[in-house]
């Protein structure tokens, strides 16, 4: 599948996280991002709902 | 000093701190096991509280005796398949030098605890599943067989640097996703099979009924406290630098020897809490499965928390988040009564766990030369075992209990509740429950 290793062995290795040195570290950044806002929106319509079942607006 | 006895002497210092170490990670994994009998009677009704928590501390009780008598051995012995290597499980012997206090040995008793109470969590983990109408004598032996038994077969396959599964397939699993959580949750899953569901909760025409448990934030306090335990397992999952034991004079390892840190585990543990629990918020802003998350979001991301980006443990443990509530959906409508949804969180998150690895870590080098690097294949092959080796035992010792009527209680003792097996009152001023 992916190959996301940033080293090909473990003797002088030092950042081994995936996509290390690449721009997957920024994709997924961002798409880490993107998901914390996704539960605002969830929030917003929820509360809306509730406020406009208990006051009519 | 001569350099030679200095070397001696940081040798023995650091087998010190190893001892320090593993033995306080093992009091913090006791947390998980408070954090389970919190979830588990709080997820209960009134009526059945004391009889969860009795199965659940029990659990904990025979899981100690029993990895003495035969666990540790087969885990040591065991990592080629099902024939023993009476050489390597010379160590876990019971009645052996090593078990027990030795003065030239710091290291059996504080490794043994550990995975002792890695056991106890997969029996935590099955008894949540059959709260409320499995009975005791049953409930004793499938969480023996599950934690003493077949999580050391488990181990010794894919959570050990001589595992076959680790050395044919270069199966990579540093956090158990596989070999704790998808064999717990496969090992319930077969139980539940037999074991029906909880009185009432399918109507008729098979409609699932929601039944509450007495007290949501036990529950949620109690599933906080498994996450808090969890950094004592996950710490526990690496191996202590500078001894005789060690992989390196000077860096932590995994189990299979591949070098990492206590700050990898940090970073990702922590995000990945944090995925879980928001992709479980998005998905169903329920209280309970919110906490739930955390552990979803920690099981998605364990068997790759040495190698994550942090920012992807949050993305796979939201996905996991995700995940989790709607296998649990699809299992109820099944016909599975899982009262806390430990098959989809630790069983169907598991899988999630593994396969993220394969699809994400390809290419990885393994431990060794000789090791085969991670690979999709490899994961895959992983989740096949340990769904096998999961689902198989549990689904046949549970039938057989089934068959010689011991595994449920009948439904006039459900409808009464459990608890009339305990010697003791939860509420004595009398909570009332609804159902």
């Amino acid at each position: 599948m992916i190959n996301s290793s940033p080293v090909e062995a473990w003797d002088t290795a030092s950042a081994i996280f995936t996509f290390a040195g690449s721009g997957g570290v920024h994709l997924w950044f961002w798409v880490m991002c993107l998901l914390c806002v996704v539960p605002l929106a969830v929030s917003l319509k929820a509360e809306k709902a509730v406020e406009k079942e208990h006051n009519g607006k | 000093m001569s350099p030679e006895e200095l070397y001696v002497a940081t040798t023995r210092a650091n087998m010190l701190n190893l001892e320090v170490y593993y033995y306080w990670a093992t009091a913090i994994m006791i947390l998980i096991h408070a954090g389970f009998l919190m979830y588990e009677m709080g997820a209960s009704r009134v009526k059945h509280v004391l009889a969860s928590g009795t199965k659940n501390i029990l659990a904990f009780a025979f899981m100690i005796p029993t990895f003495f008598m035969f666990g540790w051995w087969i885990y040591l012995s065991m990592y080629n398949g099902f024939v023993p290597d009476f050489e390597a499980g010379a160590g876990g012997v019971p009645w052996g030098d090593s078990m027990g206090p030795n003065l030239a040995d710091n290291a059996t008793g504080v490794f043994w605890g550990a995975f002792t109470l890695f056991a106890c969590t997969t029996a935590s983990i099955m008894s949540g599943s059959v709260i409320e109408r499995i009975r005791m004598a049953a409930f004793i032996v499938l969480a023996v067989l599950l934690g003493s038994v077949v999580w050391n077969l488990s181990a010794a396959w894919g959570w050990h640097y001589a595992g076959w599964m680790v050395t044919g397939w270069g199966y990579h699993d540093m956090g158990a996703s596989g070999v704790v959580h998808m064999i717990s949750g496969f090992f319930a899953l077969g139980v539940l099979i037999n074991l029906g569901p909880r009185v009432g909760k399918y109507n008729p025409d098979g409609s699932p009924n929601r039944i509450r448990g007495h007290s949501l934030p036990m529950t949620a306090t109690g599933l906080m406290l498994i996450v808090v335990g969890f950094f004592g397992f996950l710490g526990a999952c690496l191996i202590f630098p500078g001894t005789e034991l060690s992989w390196s004079a000077t860096q932590w390892a995994n189990i299979y020897g591949q070098p990492t840190t206590l700050s990898a585990i940090c970073f990702n543990t922590l995000m990945a809490v944090a995925g879980g629990i928001i992709g479980c918020y998005v998905m169903t802003r329920d209280p309970f499965w919110m906490m739930s998350g955390a552990l979803c979001g920690v099981i998605s991301a364990a068997a790759g928390l040495d190698l994550w980006y942090p920012g992807l443990a949050f993305v796979v443990a939201f996905a996991g988040g995700i995940l989790g509530p709607w296998a649990a959906g699809v299992l109820e409508r099944m016909g599975i009564d899982d009262a806390v949804g430990a098959v989809s969180v630790h069983g169907v998150c598991g899988i999630w766990g593994l396969l993220a690895v394969g699809i994400f870590m390809g290419g990885y080098p393994g431990p060794s030369a000789e090791i085969p690097a991670i690979s999709f294949t490899g994961q895959f092959v992983g989740v096949i075992v340990m769904f096998l080796l999961g689902f198989i035992p549990g689904y046949v010792v549970s039938w057989i209990f089934h068959k010689l009527g011991i595994l449920r209680a009948s439904e006039p003792v459900q409808e009464a509740g459990m608890d009339k097996e305990i010697n003791a009152v939860a509420y004595p001023e009398e909570i009332k429950s609804m159902h």
